[in-house]
């Protein structure tokens, strides 16, 4: 698992993403940005486990951390969005999140006092729904998280780990947790069915959110089967997983050692796995990120 | 009128032919073609990834995420095709190129899933066997435990191998182990191992059946026609194009000799006014100039820096410049007429000047440092350069000497030598003259073979005594200290002082731990030692590291370290005393050595010599090269191979020396062969330590100066795992070698999956695949898939493939099946001493079954055929293995014969592509024989008749190679088919590679 250095991008639309992103009024009521359910203070998520959009509309999922999400395969649980520029369409548009709509978004923005120049700079068409997910997808993409003391352990620093973090680590992979959270992400670049040694649905109604990558593919075999999380600053974002169930990493891990693994970790493998986990929390803007 | 008419005209005739003649745009072509070649890359190595994946050599996915994803952008560019090409030529390459990304998003699709099970597959092959052991090693009741074993030792059967038989085992032990622990309390550990069986079960055959799936789609060939299509497009648009460049350089032309001929009307009278008026100016300017140089010239004689003189034929002084008296003190007046003899110091001899007026009379002229006297006595270094002047007849005429007084320059030096190098207070070398001494002293001792200590001292107490008297005291102190360790050096040896009261001393020459010993003890008495520089006795004492080469044959940073972590360990045990760094080691080397010693007697003896291995076209019926190999005639033990001797030395001096000898031998034979008319290129194996030795490719360079006629044909292999340990280096040494003209190739490949990675940043030429898969590849389809994953990398990189290890004439026709035309291997030779590789490569002649299919070509959709072979061949002998050793039948024996791997492609993708050829129909009869003998020998054997068993193999084997003829007359007719289409579509790749 390598480790993450930053690129640089056009400043002009760093800075307009990042305004943009911060920006009420891409919502019907001028209530809720990007930044409402991603909070950059939260670990890039609201850390509650369903979103609240306009009106106080309460979603289906689990908001998915906005950090590192340029790394991913694809965004959204269910990999619905190729592109981050794809995904920013998604919530704009969605009636329970920011119920709007880019004509409205637009006509708000043409009469700002300082958009209009903003985008003038940056583009040379001006606001346009392309330029504004352009903005906003660059400014993500800067949004990654380097550093963490895992990075400084695989490149070469030893100490940066403590012996639970370390055995943690060695559990972490002969477990097998690593065969689906690898790569520079430790997760985010493939599918994986939720359930493979077990019905994690059993006993409940699935509603829509539930089945995944069937909502995108129509195919039976992706029934259940979900985008695998990044779990770079893990230890920010609870609760877990697509349905926001598990609210701490202990019970997360646990969850997924039982329906993803087929084994009943013990109380001593959860511990040394979450500590592991807590050494995954990367830098931004110079700073580590804190749990609060 | 007339003029401007014609001009307008053809301005617009023109303009119009250019557009026309610049329709076909090289960047866009560049490009075009730059992103096909990208997508073939990217396509190759995602195919690589998943197998890397599936084979556990790469844990992670990003790079095939990453090679699919730059695969899949490629061929979305690919269908917007350059607008250049003529309508229909443009829809051809669009459909093709739509086909190509139907094909990657099926593949895209199938990673997916590949990724996903893949990973769940890993985790249960991986805690299966283990979760088995807890459970079966624990306190296990009879009743539970055989079933249990059952299941668990067939369910590993089939993890090894997974065909339908072992699956019907699994399945049949399942249900019995399920049923006996139904109410038992051990339930839901055996339901957990269950499942993981169970997902064992599922995943095995899913995944490896998408993994050839993966490998099987037609995304290469498909890319092939696409480049194909674009190539044929290309050329024609660039016809037409060419056609308009004509017509345009034919009006052009015509345009051209119409202005000509206006133009020399009106030139012919206007040059002769200009003519004159030239003459004129040019005069003037001239003049002008001649004043100018003058000017300039007498200015840089008065106003230089350096002393000139100029003198006549006969050295007489003619006139010198200002700087001259400011150097010498003579004025211009007492100096012309005069010899510069007058200002001779004396101090250098007849010999000397011999040898200057020499390079002045022959060179025309001489430069170097002399000392010279000045008016007043005084003697000074000077810079002096003296020229012969000769004129347009060559007579000698004039001399003119520059000098520069460097005196200040000279003793510039030396201070700043002084500073650099010694330590202000003690006068001693300082940190940096250590480094340089401590490096000549290690390579004296290495050429003489004697040993060397360096002693790390650091003074006991001394902190106290700067602390309590001052720095005064503690100074002249380290003076003291300083001078006492000056006093017991020998000739050769150094003190030098690193700072504070830390002193390093090199002992050269010493001949026995002993001595040196006696040296250390002699050091720390003379330390301690009383001292009379203040007013109070004082005493300090020492403590010292040491580290002794060669016991310690580490590099001079290294061993200094290593003094001082032993100082350290003196301090730690009391100080006043000394401690010699790891005596373990130093026997370990000496013993080491002594196996060296004996390497190097055999190089001095030439108990070594070079044998030499062909390696062939087997396509072409040609020898094309030979490697040379090294042997050893031990007077005691008989032919050694290389692997018994290098590994020794391998980290050892000695292995560069023996690398050059046999560069020196080979190069020395190729000259030889080359008399008697052999001219083949051969190759030497360099090993790592070698290549990474600092003068390898100057070194190189200069032994293939020797042999001029024969130098280019050396190749160079270079082990792949050792270009990986500094890819960065390698490449480049590789570079330098392609310089001078030699080639490399990379040896062992395969052997280090990571290295596809690589690939690209080794400009390596040649590929040679390593033996253990091309041995495995006829029986393993496993192998097989991985050659085929070598060479389309090969062919996507655009390398030169050499196969390793050709055992038989089936690998050999395999490999030119897959489009692999050379080869090397006990199969075709045994590597043979020189002297009978010239009648070996008279005699020479491929196999029949090579030059039978000569001519014929296979495509990337004809693999599987050649894969059902291998299957058939795998089935039938691991068939026979379990009989001879008495174990249960594989699979497939007791069912029909549709059910082996073979049977499955045979009545699945065999019947959908070659049902129409009547060879197709002509296998099934003999294949059917196989598994009905098969059933037999089974039923024999379960009825105690071995040896009526055992007469059935014969035939089993029969009729094999009755399944095997029947391939390969479908092989063939399949070929004879493909292959009138292909020549021609391998002429146009190969122009359009171009």
């Amino acid at each position: 698992m390598p480790i993450l250095s930053v690129p640089t991008f056009p400043p002009a639309k760093v800075a307009l993403g990042d305004k943009l992103f911060h920006e009420p009024r891409l919502s019907h009521d001028n209530s809720i940005a990007c930044a409402s359910c991603h909070d950059l203070a939260k670990g890039g998520t609201d850390q509650s486990r369903f979103s609240t959009g306009i009106k106080g509309a309460l979603g289906d999922v689990n908001a998915p951390t906005v950090f590192n999400s340029g790394l991913s395969i694809a965004q959204f649980w269910d990999g619905r969005a190729k592109t981050l520029e794809e995904q920013a369409a998604g919530p704009v548009h969605n009636p329970i999140e920011m119920g709007s709509n880019w004509k409205e978004v637009i006509g708000k923005l043409l009469a700002d006092k300082d958009y209009p120049a903003l985008f003038e700079l940056a583009y040379h068409d001006g606001i346009t729904p392309a330029n504004i997910a352009d903005a906003i997808a660059t400014f993500e993409r800067t949004l990654l998280t380097p550093n963490s003391r895992f990075d400084r352990y695989l490149r070469g620093e030893k100490k940066a780990l403590n012996d639970d973090e370390l055995e943690g680590y060695r559990r972490f992979v002969n477990l097998g947790c690593a065969s689906c959270h690898q790569g520079v992400g430790i997760g985010g670049n493939m599918f994986q069915r939720f359930g493979v040694m077990g019905d994690y649905f059993e006993g409940r109604q699935p509603g829509k959110a539930d089945l995944g990558r069937f909502n995108v593919t129509g195919l039976e075999e992706d029934m259940h089967v979900f985008k695998v999380p990044s779990l770079r600053n893990v230890a920010l974002t609870s609760p877990y997983f697509h349905d926001g169930s598990a609210k701490t990493l202990s019970e997360a891990v646990r969850v997924m050692g039982k329906y993803q693994l087929g084994k009943e970790l013990s109380k001593k493998e959860v511990n040394l796995i979450v500590a592991f986990l807590h050494t995954l929390n990367g830098e931004w803007q110079g700073k580590v990120l804190h749990e609060r | 009128m007339l003029v401007s008419a014609v001009v307008a005209f053809s301005a617009l005739l023109l303009t119009v032919l250019f557009m026309r003649a610049e329709s076909v745009s090289p960047q866009e072509h560049y490009d075009y073609s730059k992103k096909l070649r990208d997508l073939r890359e990217a396509d190759a190595e995602t195919n690589v990834e998943v197998l890397a994946n599936r084979l556990e050599v790469t844990r992670n996915y990003d790079a095939l995420t990453l090679f699919l994803e730059r695969s899949k952008q490629a061929a979305t560019y690919a269908a917007v095709v350059p607008a250049f090409l003529s309508d229909s030529h443009r829809m051809l390459v669009a459909a093709k190129a739509r086909d190509l990304q139907q094909t990657l998003d099926r593949k895209s699709r199938l990673v997916e899933v590949f990724k996903r099970q893949n990973a769940v597959l890993r985790n249960s092959l991986a805690y299966f066997p283990a979760a088995a052991d807890d459970f079966l090693g624990g306190n296990v009741p009879a009743q539970l435990k055989n079933p249990a074993e059952d299941y668990v030792r067939h369910v590993l059967s089939f993890a090894r191998n997974p065909d339908a038989e072992r699956g019907l085992q699994v399945a049949a032990a399942r249900q019995q182990l399920l049923a006996v622990t139904q109410s038992h309390p051990a339930r839901a550990v055996i339901g957990n191992l269950v499942l993981h069986g169970d997902a064992i079960m599922k995943y095995l055959p899913e995944v490896n059946g998408i993994t050839y799936e993966i490998n099987g789609l037609e995304s290469a060939q498909q890319l092939e026609e696409l480049n194909r299509y674009y190539a044929i497009g290309h050329e024609q648009a660039q016809r037409s194009a060419e056609q308009y460049r004509k017509l345009l350089y034919v009006v052009a032309l015509l345009l051209t000799a119409y202005l000509a001929y206006v133009f020399a009307r009106l030139d012919r009278t206007r040059r002769s006014l200009a003519k004159a008026h030239q003459e004129v100016s040019q005069r003037y300017a001239a003049q002008l100039l001649a004043e100018d140089r003058l000017r300039l010239h007498s200015t840089a004689f008065n106003s230089s820096h350096e002393g000139i003189v100029l003198a006549d034929a006969a050295g007489n002084i003619i006139d010198i410049n200002p700087a001259f008296t400011r150097i010498t003190g003579y004025e211009r007046a007492e100096a012309v007429g005069r010899n510069p003899r007058m200002i001779k110091s004396g101090h250098h001899d007849q010999e000397f000047y011999a040898a200057m007026w020499k390079s002045i009379l022959g060179n025309g002229s001489w430069q170097g440092e002399i000392w010279n006297r000045n008016k007043y006595g005084e003697v000074y270094p000077e810079l002096l350069s003296i020229s012969a002047v000769r004129n347009v007849e060559g007579i000698l005429t004039n001399y003119v000497a520059v000098f520069a007084d460097i005196s200040r320059i000279k003793e510039q030096e030396k201070q700043l030598t002084q500073l650099a190098y010694y330590d202000a207070l003690t006068g001693l070398p300082n940190r940096v003259l250590l480094a340089d001494r401590l490096t000549q002293a290690l390579s004296q001792s290495k050429r003489s073979a004697t040993m060397m200590a360096v002693c790390y001292l650091d003074l006991d107490g001394f902190k106290p005594v700067n602390d309590i008297y001052g720095h005064d005291v503690g100074d002249r102190l380290l003076v003291e200290m300083a001078s006492r360790l000056k006093e017991i050096l020998r000739g050769g040896d150094t003190v030098a002082r690193l700072g504070g009261d830390e002193f390093v001393l090199l002992l050269l020459g010493l001949k026995s731990m002993a001595e040196c010993e006696q040296a250390i003890q002699r050091m720390l008495q003379i330390i301690s030692q009383p001292l009379s520089i203040v007013p109070k006795k004082l005493e300090v004492t020492a403590s010292v590291g040491v580290a002794v080469y060669p016991a310690d044959d580490a590099n001079p940073d290294t061993l200094l370290r290593h003094a001082d972590q032993a100082m350290y360990q003196a301090k730690q045990a009391g100080k006043d005393r000394y401690h010699i760094f790891d005596r373990e080691l130093d026997i370990y080397v000496r013993t080491r050595h002594d196996h060296i010693s004996r390497i190097e007697e055999a190089l001095a003896n030439g108990e070594f010599a070079m044998y030499y291995q062909p390696k062939v076209d087997m396509r072409k019926g040609i020898v094309v090269g030979l490697e040379g190999l090294i042997r050893w005639h031990h007077p005691e033990r008989g032919l050694v191979s290389p692997m018994d001797f290098l590994p020794v030395i391998e980290d050892h001096d000695l292995i560069v020396r023996i690398g050059e000898w046999v560069i020196e031998t080979v190069l020395a034979q190729m000259d030889t062969w080359q008399d008697s008319g052999l001219s083949l290129s051969v190759s030497v194996n360099v090993a790592g330590r070698q290549l990474q030795s600092s003068n390898f490719v100057q070194h190189l360079a200069t032994t293939l100066g020797k042999y001029p006629r024969v130098a280019r044909k050396l190749e160079l292999e270079i082990l792949e795992t050792s270009a990986l340990e500094d890819v960065a280096k390698a490449s480049r040494i590789i570079q330098q070698c392609r310089e001078l003209g030699i080639s490399c190739a990379l040896d062992d490949f395969g052997t280090g999956y990571s290295s596809l990675t690589y690939l690209k940043r080794l400009p390596a030429a040649t590929i040679k695949i390593d033996q253990s898969f091309i041995r495995e590849m006829i029986s393993d389809p496993d192998n097989l898939l991985i050659v085929q994953g070598v060479l389309g990398l090969a062919f996507a990189f655009q390398r030169h493939v050499i196969a390793e290890g050709v055992e038989t004439v089936e690998h050999g026709r395999l490999l030119m099946q897959l489009d692999c035309d050379f080869a090397q291997g006990d199969g075709i030779a045994k590597a043979m001493p020189a002297d009978q590789v010239v009648d070996w490569a008279a005699n020479w002649q491929p196999y029949s079954e090579w030059t039978e299919i000569r001519d014929l070509y296979w495509l990337a959709t004809d693999r599987p055929l050649l894969v059902a072979k291998v299957e058939h061949r795998n089935w039938v002998a691991q068939l026979v293995y379990a009989f001879k050793s008495e174990m249960p039948l594989p699979a497939g024996v007791h069912e029909d014969h549709n059910k082996c791997n073979f049977g499955i492609w045979y009545n699945g993708r065999g019947i959908s592509q070659y049902s129409h050829l009547p060879e197709f129909g002509q296998i099934a009869e003999p294949h059917n024989r196989v598994h009905e003998i098969a059933r037999e020998i089974d039923k024999c054997r379960r009825d105690g008749q071995t040896e009526k068993a055992k007469s059935m193999i014969v035939e089993l084997l029969v009729q094999r190679d009755a399944v095997l003829d029947a391939l390969n007359k479908l092989e063939l007719k399949v070929a004879q088919i493909n292959t009138g289409e292909i020549t021609g579509r391998r002429l146009i790749a190969r122009a359009t590679r171009v």
